[in-house]
């Protein structure tokens, strides 16, 4: 347990560092491959309370 | 926000009645004041169009984020206070927020203040308390995994904003780049008001850096929640905030190599005084 914790804490730390360039990097992955990440934005919105979100109208 | 309520200790409120002039001024007043206005003359001056002028006062008018007082911590601000101020914007923000989104927002379109308020206390008020509750009651025998919880965090951030860009590829290519435009000036105007007005206070180099990071740094996954709860009809609206979510980690991140690089400050980390190596 105490090394996955480890491993967890240090990845904590290098995600909290560089969050800005992990943001970007998946903001240029999710332009080039969309439906990669599509999933995402539903189950998002569904613990929201709503089914499906695409371009802001409800499905 | 759930994230955040499990890294609130009860040190974060004695923080916060123990500055309550800082706290209340930077996280409350400039931070309620500053964005919302900004964003609200930048949708006149610039005239945009009702989905994107939406977007944009959403932003404006939500709390200050999370990741502000991540920032603050690389750009050697003062931490405690950084977090007393997204605790105090954030409390208040089911009531705030709506009111100035019904206030401003209502220019352009119909806005439904209760049911904002209910959107809000949803995914704001009710994760944050969860989070604090579970932290106050089973923190000791969590610590461990707790420590771990930004990365939590971190990786829903990534993807909602990843999931959010992926929807809306089409929309980014067609008015991406007026709604980058809008969200640097928006970001940056905030920032310089921000530090301007933390001048004028003349609070401590470290209180500047973090007034400056809370008031340029916004709530924008709210924003994006709030855009796609309760304005469908303008799809656009969800674009600001995504875009914010992306370039005020960028901006506060240059920001705070700016800052970090200021000669003997103190530092503040939790109730530590520290004194600047550099």
């Amino acid at each position: 347990m105490k090394p996955l914790l480890s491993t967890l804490k240090s990845l904590t730390g290098f995600v909290t560092k560089y969050i800005g360039v992990i943001i970007i990097a998946f903001t240029i992955w999710a332009c080039v491959t969309p439906s990669m990440f599509s999933w995402t934005g539903k189950l998002y919105v569904g613990l929201l309370g709503r089914r499906h979100v695409r371009h802001g109208a409800l499905y | 926000m759930f994230g955040m309520g499990l890294s609130i200790r009860a040190n974060d409120f004695k923080m916060v009645l123990a500055n309550p002039k800082e706290v209340i001024l930077g996280g409350v007043l400039l931070q309620y004041t500053i964005m919302p206005l900004t964003a609200y003359v930048l949708c006149k001056v610039l005239n945009l169009p009702t989905d994107i002028a939406i977007g944009v006062i959403l932003v404006g008018c939500c709390p200050g984020g999370t990741a502000s007082n991540v920032i603050t911590y690389i750009a050697k601000g003062d931490v405690a206070l950084s977090v007393g101020m997204t605790i105090a914007s954030t409390l208040l923000a089911p009531l705030l927020t709506p009111f100035l989104i019904y206030s401003l927002g209502g220019t352009w379109v119909e806005v439904s203040f209760l049911a904002m308020v209910m959107s809000v206390v949803k995914v704001v008020l009710i994760p944050v308390l969860v989070g604090i509750a579970i932290h106050h009651f089973f923190g000791k025998k969590l610590e461990a995994l707790l420590a771990t919880m930004p990365l939590v965090s971190s990786i829903a951030i990534v993807m909602i904003i990843a999931g959010i860009i992926s929807v809306n590829v089409t929309k980014i290519f067609t008015a991406g780049l007026v709604v980058l435009a809008v969200v640097i000036l928006h970001n940056l105007i905030g920032m310089c008001l921000g530090l301007t007005a933390a001048k004028v206070l003349r609070v401590s180099y470290p209180k500047e850096t973090a007034i400056t990071i809370e008031v340029g740094m916004q709530n924008s996954g709210l924003a994006v929640s709030l855009a796609t709860l309760h304005f469908a009809m303008n799809p656009l609206a969800t674009l600001p905030g995504a875009i914010f979510s992306v370039w005020h980690n960028i901006s506060g991140a240059i920001f705070a190599s700016i800052r970090q690089k200021h000669d003997g400050t103190e530092t503040l980390v939790g109730s530590n005084v520290v004194k600047s190596a550099e």
